[in-house]
């Protein structure tokens, strides 16, 4: 049996005449296999590396490169690699070539004589590993820049939302980024924030040990693509908005939203949360949405309709709900609350914390029924805001945030794309 | 998908039955066989309804409306009434790159009002049913008044992207004849944006309407940019960014 390339579900069908309605609907789009036949796209990729002294630690720093090492290994002959370090200066330690057997040796050879220093010029390294992609920017290409960092951006451009706004201005324009947090002391929500903007993966790692394996799962996808610059279009009618609930890239047009789903790799599989606005209407008028797919080679295609009827308010109060549906939107504004509860944990706003946790609590107990998942949901908010308006370690807070990022991305808990034979629908 | 009945097609372009029956009866879009609530309408069909509620929405008369839909065919008025011609952003990747580590941020500096980032569009990507649009230059469109939420997005596409970054394969047959219709729907996005601002300009793109930039050296030093600049001359402002922030670090 073929799993469908996009497939979509609906919490209800009715919306009200004479109050604006909501309405939520669950999205699944499952990339192409690798087949034998095709010959994977080329990657042209840039690994920026925070060389600066907190990266000396646990031997953080020569881990890093002996992850370095093991992914330019694995490039073939003809995909680019560059590898640029930085801490308050940034050096371009191996600009971009061609992953020949020499040029590999050769940035090995310079990384080696590099050891760690002084404050942190995030922004500054990104952009010149984003630089070196650009360079040779390729568009039949995979090009991405791979950012890994313990610290802050504590030097050059260090406005979070002015480097996000960059990541998402580079996205556009074909190069996109990943994020790597090691330990404690860096900012999850930019290195975050990067990655949704930039149309990659943040992955946190909390042990120094943890970052060969972790780069290499990255490696490995950027080796597996299937559909490049993936993208979900929503069109509809005036009248109607729509929010996208899962934490990506949202372009709005003027006649369609665009959603950007990034590079994604073979038979991944993807899920998103979609709030749709709707205006007053007349009793037994439809209204739709087309959605569809696609991606930069063509190989990623689907559509998809969304109907939705206008009805009065008691056949809205009656009508059947989706309780797959609800579950999976309930589980997402959970992850949403959790993730964005370590800022306030963080600060010590423990009212702000309880109040926010405990307010998602009460809208999901209000369509929770005697539904168990959802019921448990509840309860796991309920534990949530008790836990997290008191002191905890920084390292619950990088974990907490790390495990809601994936599932609002729909990946494993070790950060890894979901694949269409993992994939538990029920989950 | 591609074919709709007609409530379907009621439901995706937000008009009553109703009025698709009464185009339908007026002739602005074509029968198909014996109609009937089971009736299927090709995907072209929906096009045509946006194009009418667009023109409409621009005070077209329908007979007006009617004369020049009825003769497009149904791949051009797929295309027109596809994905528009959204602007490839400004400029590559690498010269975006290189503005930001020059030290001058586009966005932050412009004397314009502060805009929203022009509509950014990735590349066009072939996405069934509709190909890739049209290569109309909209001089500027105004967004759906509600669809896209709350933060409707001034989308002034910028005009010539001379180094726009390498397109998705150019669609297929862009005929001559789809200026001639190009340019009715440029004149109605020409109406309805005349107060749109315009984006900040593509640094390579010359023969534009200039603007002068500022570029902060310190937070009471300025240097003032007209742009459009040569690559010559952006190359120098780079030059002097640099060598500003240098003097300013071996400051005492």
């Amino acid at each position: 049996m073929t799993t469908p390339i996009l497939s979509v579900r609906q919490d209800r069908r009715l919306i009200r005449a004479i109050h604006h309605s909501t309405r939520y609907a669950i999205v699944e789009v499952t990339a192409p296999p690798a087949l034998a036949t095709h010959t994977r796209p080329k990657v042209n990729v840039a690994f920026v590396l925070d060389r600066s002294g907190s990266m000396s630690g646990r031997s953080k720093f020569s881990l890093a490169r002996e992850a370095l090492r093991e992914g330019i290994d694995r490039l073939a002959s003809d995909d680019r690699f560059a590898v640029v370090v930085y801490d308050n200066v940034v050096d371009v330690v191996a600009p971009g070539r061609t992953a020949t057997g020499d040029a590999k040796r050769e940035a090995i050879r310079a990384l080696e004589t590099i050891g760690p220093r002084g404050n942190t010029d995030l922004a500054g390294g990104w952009l010149r590993g984003a630089e070196q992609v650009a360079q040779a920017l390729d568009p039949d290409a995979v090009n991405r820049v791979l950012l890994l960092t313990d610290g802050l951006a504590n030097e050059g451009i260090t406005d979070p939302r002015e480097i996000e706004r960059h990541a998402r201005e580079l996205r556009v324009r074909g190069v996109s980024t990943s994020t790597f947090g090691v330990g404690e002391d860096f900012n999850e929500e930019l290195l975050g924030g990067m990655a949704d903007a930039g149309g990659g993966q943040y992955r946190f790692i909390g042990q120094a040990d943890e970052i060969p394996r972790l780069i290499g799962s990255e490696v490995g996808e950027l080796l597996e693509v299937t559909a490049r610059g993936a993208e979900l279009r929503v069109r509809g009618p005036e009248g109607m908005r729509l929010e996208c609930l899962s934490p990506y890239p949202v372009d709005r047009g003027s006649r369609e939203s665009v959603i950007a789903l990034g590079d994604l790799v073979s038979d991944q599989v993807v899920r998103l949360v979609l709030a749709f606005g709707f205006p007053l209407g007349e009793t037994g008028r439809d209204l739709g949405v087309e959605l569809s797919v696609g991606d930069r080679d063509g190989r990623l295609r689907g559509s998809a309709t969304l109907t939705w009827t206008f009805a009065d308010g008691a056949a809205n109060d009656v009508q059947p709900r989706d309780r797959e549906v609800d579950r999976i939107v309930a589980r997402t504004y959970a992850d949403r609350a959790i993730r964005a509860a370590m800022d306030g944990n963080r600060r010590g706003a423990w009212d702000e914390v309880r109040h926010n946790l405990h307010g998602v609590a009460r809208r999901v107990m209000g369509y929770a029924g005697d539904d168990d998942v959802l019921r448990g949901i509840v309860a796991e908010l309920e534990r949530e805001a008790d836990a997290w308006s008191v002191a905890r370690p920084e390292v619950a807070r990088k974990m907490a945030f790390a495990q809601a990022s994936y599932s609002l991305k729909s990946r494993a808990p070790s950060g890894a794309a979901m694949r269409r034979a993992d994939w538990d629908p029920n989950a | 998908m591609s074919e709709h009945t007609i409530s379907q097609l009621s439901a995706l372009s937000g008009l009553p039955v109703r009025t698709i029956r009464y185009y339908l009866a007026q002739g602005l879009i074509p029968a198909v066989g014996k109609e009937g609530p089971g009736t299927r309408y090709p995907q072209a069909t929906l096009a045509r309804l946006r194009l009418i509620a667009r023109l409409r929405d621009a005070h077209l008369p329908l007979a007006e409306i009617r004369k020049q839909l009825l003769a497009l065919s149904d791949d051009q008025v797929l295309e027109l009434a596809g994905t528009p011609a959204e602007p490839e952003p400004a400029g590559t990747a690498l010269d975006y790159v290189r503005q930001v580590l020059g030290g001058s941020r586009p966005e932050l500096t412009s004397l314009q009002p502060p805009a929203a980032a022009p509509a950014l569009r990735a590349r066009r990507i072939a996405i069934p049913p509709v190909a890739a649009p049209a290569p109309v230059p909209a001089p500027g469109s105004v967004p759906a008044p509600a669809y896209g939420a709350a933060t409707a997005l001034p989308s002034a596409p910028a005009p010539a992207a001379a180094s726009a970054p390498a397109a998705a394969p150019a669609p297929g047959p862009t005929t001559g004849a789809a200026p001639a219709h190009a340019s009715l729907l440029q004149r109605v996005e020409a109406v309805s944006a005349s107060d749109a601002p315009q984006p900040p300009e593509d640094a390579s793109s010359f023969g534009q309407r200039s603007q002068w930039e500022r570029v902060s050296i310190t937070s009471d030093i300025e240097l003032h940019v007209r742009r459009p600049l040569s690559r010559r001359d952006n190359r120098l402002v780079e030059r002097l960014l640099a060598f500003a922030r240098q003097l300013e670090e071996d400051q005492p």
